[in-house]
């Protein structure tokens, strides 16, 4: 059930040039129409089978609408078939077909009859209708009081009442909020899980991408691609800038006689690329993400001064930022004829999510007003995505660091179990806190994305410490939904990021992290989890997912804030693609009230040959007087352990204080004495007046 | 055969529907589903008293006191069946835009609905009628007999009609303008409040080419209980209602598809 089978599939409208020419057609038919036929779609041949999860994307008046009208039935086709096997439920644009006078609960109620559903059925589907939509007792007021984000609530809700056996969705549902939003993927999702086959149209890549696992690229009513989302998205953003460049030319044509002094083109800007870190041409760029611009400029006269202007304007033409290298110093007061050029520009995409283009200018000094060469607007078009930041609102991103002060908690009881978490247990990690002879207050949380490697310490820790070890077999993340993991030679070196692959294979040492294969994934966040599992806290934890840490540390909300130490490994170079590094993990826990406690376990890799001679010296302090030093060695510094710890772990306190009993009883487990001799120095008159 | 079963399959819409429309006409009154009784009620009522009684008309069987209230309500009553048929046809799909759309919902249910709701409304305000005029003694149970295949015959040629009218609103919203007028005409044209006696010969011929004149002489005829109805009369109008009925259906298999691109 829920196949869809499209067949030579076409649409076209007739337009009469007057009501009149079409009365004449009624009256007087004729071989030839009187009207033009316009041709939206034709020949359109695909098939998605039952639970297949498809994206339909294309640029505006590609086609999509019309395509999902007709397999829904909402319009006839032309010629070719659309034919559905099962029940269908479409969210096409707004409404439904909703009545304004009538409150919400009527119209839920006739969406309902127009499905086919019978009395009884109806009676015990609305409720769950009312839950779902939650707008409150907005459900028994008339629809006309509605708001727009409320209409397609219900109408979201309504349509989704009963799991389909197909669901077309058109971008209704980027009407709703963030919130709803979630909630209506979220329901997609467990219909996809659940076998519905699946049919999504949407502008909005990470939706298509979570979602989906095959996609449609429609193009002036015919389909020109169909595969992986990913590529298909890529041709896509390919296929965008190409339309949009074909509009630069026109304006270009159109408009350069009318500006006096643009374009006398002595000198030229030849091409506008874009490419990330690793030089490769990319057309959508995350939030943040460091970004080149290419310009090939090419000189057609001798001139004696030539400057670069570029700059990034926004959908509206706004200009975000830019300069050019005359401000930056760096003019060139000569070029000659012939001479070939190419300008890099870099910086980082602290830019919010949209489209946005490149404009770029060849002047002789500061400004065009003098003398201009060559102005483009709109050169390139790039879209921005937001894959690895938190959520936010705006045009520019800068990261927001929140600090919140409260009245302290009042602590917890001494005898509350110590709740320690260890992210990436492969290879086990339990015994420290639960093994014999150890505090039998921890209670430990392992979690592996390998259900194996979990069923194993299960079996381990099951006779070692009876009902203190839980072993979930979650792979975390920032945010619930599909991923990839990167599976790799070696199984605790898998990530949730691509392996580097120049770093993989030119050093040995690194093999281990070489990519095998590739899985989806279905991952979810820490606070979701302890969510589920009523779990408030976690005293302690430690991370090491291969350049996941953050985001799942990000993931883990307020549950941090009783966190008494983070042990985490931080990079320095990244091994995985994307992967943030030691700067961002530091920043993220300074943001949440952790510090710095120390780096161990200092991962530098040379060649064999050499550089690891002994550099100097590196020292711990304890005081001015007392200074121990060891060895520096040379080698690029990859990676460490950090250890984070809450600043007022280090608060003196009082020796019968719980939670100075309760650090101490963590700390020892991890073997930090000295941890626990620093919060445990004298306390001075004034601190001890204080936490008294 | 396959309008049946899209009737059958969305039965459940229907009924819906016709309940909705029903409930939109009251539903901000005090009174709610009782002016479903009461306003019919009171309207023959007038009928019957203030022009029976207080205005009273020399009209055929003079000693019948409420011959010319029956005579009327006959009349006004069938006659605003026929109307609003051809109203709910006339603007059911325009009405219905979202509907068609933006869903399936195959598009033969909604003139189902139209005739349905205009039907149910008749049904009601003329069993009342039916029953005070059996009370008064005004008419007996056979007016019902005589009166089935003119009532028949009028509301197959309104559904013709306000089909053929109603699709070719879609296209040409001209139509529903020139319906609202010529409707004024019609009523005029049509003896529903007039014995058709009144009129010269050479107006009666006119009027004779209306098909609803012989349908209502017929209903009046059969009210007034005097003589049987010609059912040869009848044979020209069912003629025109049969072939309101087939244009209709052809325009509407015709045009079904292109509403949404329309719309």
């Amino acid at each position: 059930m829920g196949d869809i089978v499209v067949k030579g599939l076409g649409k076209a409208y007739t337009r009469y040039a007057s009501r009149w020419s079409r009365l004449a057609d009624w009256l007087a038919p004729r071989a030839i129409p009187r009207g033009e036929r316009r041709w939206v779609l034709r020949e359109v041949d695909f098939a998605i089978w039952s639970g297949e999860t498809v994206g339909l994307i294309g640029l505006n008046g590609a086609g999509k609408s019309t395509l999902l009208k007709l397999i829904a039935g909402a319009a006839r086709p032309t010629e070719g078939t659309a034919w559905v096997q099962g029940r269908i439920a479409a969210v096409l644009e707004l409404g439904l077909g909703f009545h304004p006078d009538f409150t919400g609960r009527e119209n839920a109620v006739l969406a309902l009859q127009l499905q086919g559903f019978d009395p009884s059925k109806i009676t015990r589907l609305l409720p769950e209708v009312e839950q779902f939509a939650e707008i409150g007792d907005y459900f028994d007021q008339p629809l006309k009081v509605y708001s727009t984000g409320m209409q397609a609530r219900l109408a979201f809700a309504v349509a989704t009442a009963e799991r389909p056996d197909a669901l077309i969705v058109d971008e209704a549902l980027s009407v709703g909020d963030a919130y709803f939003q979630h909630k209506s993927f979220e329901r997609i999702r467990q219909f996809g899980a659940a076998g519905t086959t699946l049919l999504l149209v949407s502008h909005d890549k990470h939706a298509i991408l979570s979602l989906c696992r095959r996609a449609l690229l429609l193009d002036h009513g015919r389909l020109i691609m169909d595969g992986d989302p990913e590529g298909v998205f890529d041709y896509y953003n390919a296929l965008m800038a190409a339309d949009k460049a074909g509009q630069i030319q026109q304006r270009v044509g159109v408009n350069g006689g009318t500006r006096t002094d643009s374009g006398s083109g002595e000198a030229r800007i030849e091409s506008i690329d874009l490419y990330d870190t690793d030089g490769r041409p990319i057309t959508v760029v995350d939030v943040g993400q460091a970004v080149e611009v290419r310009f090939a400029v090419a000189v057609h006269d001798d001139i004696d001064g030539l400057v670069l202007g570029c700059g990034i304007k926004d959908r509206f033409g706004q200009m975000m930022f830019g300069t050019n290298s005359f401000y930056t110093g760096q003019a060139l007061t000569s070029a000659r004829r012939g001479e070939r050029l190419c300008f890099r520009v870099r910086f980082d995409a602290n830019l919010g999510v949209g489209t946005y283009s490149i404009h770029a200018s060849l002047v002789r000094e500061r400004s065009h007003v003098e003398k201009n060469y060559h102005w483009i607007d709109r050169g390139f078009v790039f879209e921005v995505v937001n894959l690895s930041k938190t959520e936010f609102v705006g045009l520019a991103w800068n990261e927001m660091r929140f600090e919140i002060e409260r009245p302290d908690e009042p602590p917890l009881p001494e005898d509350a179990p110590l709740i320690v978490g260890d992210i990436g247990c492969r290879w086990g990690f339990a015994e420290p806190f639960v093994g014999i002879g150890a505090d039998p207050r921890f209670v430990a949380y392992g979690f592996d994305p390998d259900p194996d490697e979990c069923a194993r310490l299960t079996e381990r820790y099951a006779t070692l410490a009876p009902g203190r070890v839980t072993l979930v077999p979650l792979p975390l993340a920032g945010r619930p939904g599909r991923r990839t993991l990167y599976l790799t030679r070696e199984p605790a070196c898998a990530s949730l990021l691509p392996p580097d692959p120049v770093l993989t294979t030119q050093y040995p040492a690194l093999d281990c992290a070489r990519l095998t294969e590739t899985r989806d994934i279905d991952v979810r966040t820490l606070a979701d989890w302890a969510g589920e599992a009523g779990l408030k806290r976690f005293d302690y934890l430690k991370l090491d997912t291969q350049g996941s840490e953050l985001e799942i540390l990000r993931g883990a909300g307020g549950l941090l804030d009783g966190t008494r130490c983070i042990d985490v490994e931080v990079e320095f170079n990244p091994i995985y693609r994307g992967q943030p590094l030691f700067a961002d993990i530091d920043h993220f826990l300074r943001s949440r009230g952790f510090v710095l406690w120390k780096l161990t376990n200092l991962v530098h890799y040379s060649h064999k040959d050499g550089s690891n001679a002994i550099l100097g010296e590196v020292a711990v302090c304890h005081d001015d007087a007392h200074r121990h030093t060891y060895p520096l060695r040379g080698g690029q510094l990859f990676w460490a352990d950090a250890r984070y710890i809450r600043v007022d772990v280090l608060t003196a306190r009082p020796p019968d204080h719980p939670q100075r009993c309760r650090d101490e009883a963590l700390f020892a487990a991890l073997g930090a004495a000295d941890i626990i001799a620093h919060a445990a120095r004298p306390l001075t008159p004034d601190l001890a007046g204080e936490s008294s | 055969m396959q309008s049946i079963k899209s009737i059958f399959k969305y039965r459940q819409f229907i009924i819906g529907s016709i309940y909705r429309n029903f409930q939109l006409k009251h539903r901000d009154a005090l009174l709610g589903w009782a002016w479903r009784l009461l306003s019919p009620f009171l309207m023959i009522l007038i009928y019957m008293t203030v022009f029976s009684q207080i205005m009273p008309v020399k009209f055929g069987a003079a000693d019948e006191p409420f011959s010319y209230g029956v005579f009327l309500c006959v009349g006004v009553i069938t006659w605003g069946f026929f109307i609003q048929t051809v109203e709910q046809l006339l603007v059911t799909f325009i009405q219905n835009a979202e509907l068609i759309k933006k869903t399936g919902l195959p598009r033969i249910c909604l003139p189902v609905v139209a005739v349905a709701t205009a039907a149910i409304d008749f049904a009601i305000m003329f069993a009342i009628f039916f029953i005070v005029a059996a009370a008064l003694g005004s008419i007996g149970p056979s007016f019902l007999l005589m009166a089935a295949p003119a009532l028949a015959v009028l509301a197959a040629l309104a559904m013709g009609l306000g089909l053929l009218l109603g699709v070719a609103n879609v296209f040409f919203r001209d139509v529903e303008q020139v319906f609202r007028i010529g409707a004024q005409f019609w009523f005029w044209l049509t003896p529903v409040v007039y014995p058709i006696a009144i009129l010269p010969d050479g107006v009666q011929d006119v009027i004779g080419w209306n098909p609803l004149t012989p349908l209502m002489l017929s209903l009046q005829a059969a009210a007034n209980s005097v003589e049987g109805p010609e059912w040869g009369a009848l044979a020209y109008p069912a003629g025109m209602a049969l072939l309101m009925l087939f244009l209709g259906a052809r325009l509407f298999r015709r045009c079904a598809d292109d509403m949404a691109d329309e719309l």
